[in-house]
């Protein structure tokens, strides 16, 4: 079943959804709906009667959906919506920015971001192996830039239908509403339960990480396209210096990176592939050798003292004796990033690699025209 | 091969980043690889805005807009003087425009030029002011960088059918009357 609001830039994944069911290309329940709020909860329900759900949404209409977010994941519902990045208004954009899906951060949500068509159809596909997976049964939004990614036409690669099927066969939920064989979802949960559930959410995010990369592993070996699972390095092993981003400016990115390493810098990046379930354990292990990691976001927390995935890296690393930790807030409200932007922060995350003082640790990358 | 990188400067509405994808899926079509992606400010008809196409025979990192065009494609010759035109283009940057004159395309005052009237074309030959494939057509001839049965296919595969052919046409024609200007010519 698929029932979502059109908001932009996610309009056209709903028009062109309705398409394919219209035109009997998809076999699935398309329901048109009032508003955002409604397109959850109709989702939530749907997926309690156990059939397979999509939905998606931006900005405005992922806050609008918040309540019904926390119902999809306390009743631990395997639904897939991608999130097409907006930022918040006001002031008024219909522009990118992580800062829509950065604020569902705590609505018990699994989160991937995407950076290509590519890394999106994949992993859509393998959304639905990870989150209905009987160790994980938790949502998961497939994060993506508004325009820059949503409405960039590229090369991308369709699957064989039937593979994908063997991949992801057919949904058979461990518990659904049936009149049958009635049961109860979402009740209410007394003092002395509440809490454990809650406990059970976080113990099966735990377990998505292993289900994540196992679903990347087979990916791989079915269809020979690997994205990281959690998380994708690149020349990480010799790094002094690791830029840290998710989405497409990672890919930007790897362009300044290639480009430096063959100036001789020991510069490695780390994209970020999944920020929940927060791979923590996975990048002490990968940077905490590192000297100076750079971390380049499309959020900020107002008040806070940087990026989530600043303040969260920070946490991760906590007490190793790790890298210095720079923060570098860009690409809000559809500013564009460029290569030479991006130049310059690895530049300044090797000066903190080399020992430099470094004044103030987080930086708003605001120049440019666009 | 180096990266090719297009700028199309057009108004809200009237084809511009339609002509981006066009670009970009005859480019793949060639067996090379393409991104095509719009710079939407604000969303409105009539309102300036700018596509980009990046073409390259290797995997295409660089997902930032485009600041130092190879090629310049504007649209509508209201936007000649429109300063966004001029940012970040170098002497060799080759612009292509739609004028109804050699003197109006001239006024650009660059050295590497090319006119034709996407205008005229698209009004005869499709009835509406939309003049996108005729400037891919004749973009294909200027620049070289596509032969024109890749931009054939490539409207043909983007476009509903009904309306494929005659934008084909317009296509084809300008692709014979695009017109070099100083340097080139």
């Amino acid at each position: 079943m698929v029932c979502a609001y059109p908001i932009t830039p996610q309009t056209p994944i709903v028009e062109y959804i309705a398409e394919f069911i219209a035109r009997g290309e998809m076999k699935s329940k398309y329901l048109t709906i009032e508003g955002e709020h409604s397109a959850m909860m109709a989702t939530v329900a749907a997926a309690s009667t156990g059939v397979r759900t999509f939905t998606a949404t931006s900005s405005q209409g992922l806050s609008y959906m918040q309540e019904g977010l926390f119902y999809a994941a306390g009743s631990r519902l395997p639904i897939v919506m991608a999130v097409v990045n907006r930022s918040m208004g006001p002031p008024w954009t219909i522009l990118t920015g992580h800062d829509d899906s950065i604020a569902q951060r705590d609505t018990g949500w699994m989160q991937v971001y995407c950076g290509s068509g590519q890394e999106i159809l994949d992993t859509i596909i393998q959304a639905y192996r990870i989150a209905e997976d009987e160790r994980v049964l938790i949502p998961i939004m497939v994060c993506f830039e508004g325009f820059v990614t949503s409405h960039c036409y590229e090369e991308v690669v369709i699957p064989d239908e039937e593979e994908v099927e063997e991949y992801l066969p057919p949904y058979r939920p461990a518990y659904k509403l049936d009149v049958e064989d009635p049961l109860i979802l979402t009740t209410f949960a007394p003092p002395a339960h509440w809490m454990g559930y809650k406990k059970k959410h976080d113990e099966a995010m735990e377990a998505a990480k292993k289900v994540i990369m196992e679903a990347e592993e087979e990916f791989a070996e079915r269809f020979g396209r690997r994205h990281g699972g959690l998380l994708q390095a690149y020349h990480c092993e010799d790094a002094e210096a690791v830029i840290l981003t998710m989405g497409n400016l990672a890919s930007t990115t790897r362009l300044v990176v290639e480009k430096l390493r063959r100036e001789g810098f020991h510069l490695g990046l780390v994209k970020l592939r999944s920020f929940r379930p927060f791979p923590a354990s996975e990048l002490r292990e990968l940077l905490g050798k590192v000297k100076a990691v750079g971390v380049l976001e499309r959020n900020y927390s107002v008040g806070g003292f940087g990026g989530a995935v600043y303040h969260e890296l920070r946490s991760a690393l906590y007490g190793l004796n790790g890298p210095r930790i720079l923060g570098f807030i860009a690409g809000m409200g559809g500013k564009d990033v460029t290569p030479s932007e991006i130049e310059a922060v690895a530049k300044k995350t090797l000066r903190a690699a080399s020992g430099e003082r470094i004044e103030g640790e987080v930086e708003w990358l605001l120049g440019g025209m666009a | 091969m180096k990266m090719t990188e297009i700028r199309i400067h057009c108004r809200g509405g009237r084809g511009g980043v339609t002509a981006a994808r066009i670009l970009g899926l005859a480019a793949v079509r060639e067996g090379k690889h393409a991104l095509a992606f719009p710079s939407f400010t604000v969303e409105r008809r009539g309102a300036p805005i700018m596509a980009f196409v990046r073409i390259s025979e290797e995997e295409i990192l660089d997902r930032s807009f485009i600041y130092n065009p190879d090629y310049v494609l504007i649209f509508d010759p209201g936007l000649l003087n429109h300063p966004s035109v001029r940012v970040g283009v170098r002497e060799e940057t080759f612009f292509l425009v739609n004028a109804s004159s050699r003197e109006q395309a001239a006024s650009l005052g660059v050295k590497k030029l090319a006119f034709v009237n996407a205008s005229a074309i698209a009004h005869q030959v499709l009835g509406v002011p939309i003049v996108n494939t005729a400037m891919c057509g004749a973009f294909a001839a200027a620049s070289k960088l596509l032969s024109f049965e890749a931009l054939e296919k490539a409207i043909r595969e983007f476009l509903p059918s009904k309306i494929a052919g005659k934008n084909v046409e317009a296509a084809f024609r300008a692709y014979q009357e695009v017109k070099f200007i100083g340097e080139n010519g």
